[in-house]
């Protein structure tokens, strides 16, 4: 009898320990980022370090892929724990009923405060007054450019800070055949829009007001740069990765792009370069930029919304994001000092920038709306439409989408 | 015993291609939003999808484009592949390891094939550019990109046409060319009169098959243009594509997916009477 016992209670506790191995919430979490020096990498280890019982497995799925993806496991009800959407797609899903309102959780944190972060990012974050996501980090458009050729042509920095000066510039910067004076991205993805509408708003226009002399201005330039010979014909299907390179390569002189290219510009940019803030249309002076970035979310039907939330609280602690210069991302909260250990000039110039970037939408139909801004785009560029009857069409396609 | 050997690949065949091309039929007639995705019960709207799609320039200039991107890869493919069959069929030394070496461009993943011709096509970086001397825009010009984007699916799809191809013409008998040869037919008489009359099912199966691979296709496109400049590069696939994915149409999107699978359907239909008939043969 005894032995029985004391069998019995070796099974237990042997079945105990492995149930306690066992016990642990795997969280299946998913994410863009495949730099390496992205905060999201360590951050991921070390909360993986706090509780042995809570592991977040990251899978990591390409920009373009996210969103199908993630359409797919909702369409089969078998979801992520949490993920990292793109700012601007929030709304969609939200009034798709595919992510949880995490509005008690957040007004039960003490580690996500919405007045701790800044209001842009906070902004994209909710819809309908509720609180859908938790803003990773930030990122927005400026202009590089290649110091060496713009001494070469006597070009000052400054002079870059208007539309008129920058299409001089790019105009002095172009050797025909050989480099162009601005690199920049008109694909008819995201991407595209995503780089049209800085120059749509500096304009004074808006999504909505498309048909309006100052919406034609905007479009007007890039149609004119690319006409001109100033931007490569080939912007229409450049990523805003391949114009970075074309930068690189010293193919284009000026390029706008993100901070996320930093990294990749100092190890590969073979001469000196600096990055300035977006020029201004002469006359208008509107400083204006896109906001970009993730957004965590947590989709309807994750199974266990408690730890996925205790993740995204710990993700957007100041433990992992002072971390976020790193991969050259800026912090999406105005309460956290970031490190910064490198580019301390372009650190400096984004963060300025960033005042004046502003969020795409919201609005839940913004991808429908994109798409014609796209279309338009591309019908302009190619000379299939003029600009003016391009954004008339474009207007009209806008007005149709409720 | 012989119904469970039969009910194993019924049943395989009605869950893993039955059941999505029916709920694909089904979701063309519904309403589909983000919110419903997840049900299967959604409101169901009829043909609205489908007049929707009808309504709507850009279908007729996306199912122009498909006609001419599945045209001009059959013609290309099948002229080059059987081409290429005729030519590895003449005994030379190195011929049949020749011909498996052009097998590795099949075997590459269509994505890489997509950058690798994206970068060919490029305007001032581009090989072809250098090569021809030229300034074209190949990739950014509307009326060169669908071109350029079927250019590298041939490339793509051509090996495969070129092996099934050479395993019919290296089955055609040998006695009949010779025969017709001691008669005086030249080479090309050969070929019209006893090649092309032995490989006929075969090269209308390879036909069927070409037809159904550049319906599919996608991934090459998407590398190189993503379906621009103004669409001009759009065929069904990316266009349903674009439809579920970036706009969140999912109805739509699964009605032009019916488009497509009614095309591919009466192909393959006429795929398995040829080789019915090749059977009888």
């Amino acid at each position: 009898m005894k032995r029985l016992l004391v069998a019995a209670v070796a099974a237990t506790a042997i079945a105990s320990a492995s149930v306690a191995a066992f016990a642990e919430t795997k969280l299946d979490v998913w994410h863009v980022i495949n730099i390496d020096k992205d905060m999201v990498h360590d951050g991921i280890k070390s909360f993986n370090e706090i509780d042995q019982n809570v592991q977040a497995e990251e899978r990591i799925v390409p920009f373009a892929q996210l969103e199908p993806e993630l359409l797919k496991a909702i369409a089969t009800g078998d979801v992520p724990d949490a993920v990292m959407l793109a700012s601007n797609s929030v709304p969609a899903f939200v009034v798709g009923n595919a992510l949880m309102d995490l509005t008690e959780m957040v007004a039960g944190s003490d580690k996500v405060n919405g007045e701790d972060y800044h209001p842009g990012p906070w902004n994209s974050a909710q819809w309908d007054g509720k609180v859908y996501a938790v803003p990773r980090a930030a990122n927005t458009l400026a202009l590089y450019y290649n110091k060496d050729l713009l001494d070469e042509k006597g070009i000052s920095v400054e002079s870059l800070g208007t539309w008129d000066g920058l299409i001089s510039a790019a105009e002095a910067l172009t050797v025909p055949g050989e480099r162009f004076g601005l690199a920049f991205s008109a694909i008819a993805t995201e991407e595209g829009t995503f780089q049209f509408l800085p120059w749509l708003w500096q304009a004074g226009a808006d999504i909505d007001t498309l048909d309006t002399p100052e919406a034609a201005s905007a479009l007007q330039v890039w149609v004119d740069l690319v006409k001109n010979g100033h931007s490569s014909k080939d912007v229409l299907t450049m990523r805003q990765f391949e114009g970075t390179s074309t930068f690189m390569a010293e193919n284009a002189a000026l390029v706008i792009s993100g901070p996320w290219e930093l990294p990749r510009i100092e190890k590969d940019a073979k001469f000196n370069w600096g990055v300035r803030t977006l020029p201004v249309k002469d006359g208008v002076n509107i400083e204006a930029s896109a906001l970009g970035d993730y957004n965590w979310v947590i989709p309807t039907g994750a199974k266990d919304p408690g730890a996925s939330f205790k993740f995204i609280e710990y993700m957007t602690s100041e433990d992992v994001v002072k971390n976020a210069w790193d991969s050259g991302r800026l912090s999406a909260r105005a309460d956290i000092d970031v490190l910064v250990n490198q580019w301390p000039d372009a650190f400096a110039t984004f963060n300025e920038q960033m005042k004046s970037a502003r969020q795409r939408g919201p609005d839940p139909k913004y991808g429908e709306k994109s798409r014609v801004i796209q279309k338009a785009i591309q019908q302009a560029m190619t000379e299939e439409l003029t600009v003016e009857a391009a954004l008339t069409e474009a207007a009209a396609a806008i007005a149709k989408i409720k | 015993m012989v119904r469970v050997f039969l009910a194993l690949p019924m049943a395989f065949l009605l869950i893993l291609i039955g059941f999505p091309v029916l709920y694909n039929v089904l979701m063309s007639f519904q309403d589909v939003t983000l919110m419903t995705l997840p049900q299967f019960m959604r409101p169901w709207i009829g043909i609205s999808n489908y007049t929707t799609l009808l309504g709507e320039k850009v279908t007729y200039e996306v199912l122009a484009n498909t006609f001419v991107f599945v045209g001009g890869n059959v013609v290309f493919q099948i002229a080059i592949g059987l081409s290429l069959a005729l030519f590895f069929e003449l005994s030379f030394p190195g011929a049949k390891f020749m011909r498996g070496l052009f097998l590795v461009a099949w075997m590459l993943p269509p994505l890489v094939i997509g950058s690798v011709w994206k970068w060919l096509f490029a305007t001032e970086s581009g090989a072809i550019n250098a090569i021809l001397g030229s300034n074209m825009n190949w990739l950014s010009d509307p009326s060169t990109a669908l071109w350029a984007v079927t250019t590298a699916n041939i490339w793509f799809g051509t090996p495969f046409s070129m092996i099934l191809l050479s395993a019919a013409v290296s089955n055609v008998p040998k006695e009949l060319l010779e025969a017709a040869s001691l008669d005086g037919a030249g080479p090309i008489r050969r070929f019209i009169y006893i090649t092309l009359p032995a490989i006929s099912a075969s090269l209308l199966a390879v036909v069927s098959l070409t037809i159904i691979y550049s319906m599919r296709a996608f991934d090459v496109i998407w590398a190189m243009t993503k379906g621009g400049p103004v669409d001009s590069s759009t065929i069904l696939p990316l266009f349903s594509y674009r439809l579920s994915f970036d706009e969140f149409k999912f109805g739509g999107g699964a009605a032009a997916a019916n488009f497509a699978f009614i095309i591919v359907f009466i192909v393959a239909l006429i795929y398995v009477r040829s080789i019915k008939h090749e059977k009888i043969l």
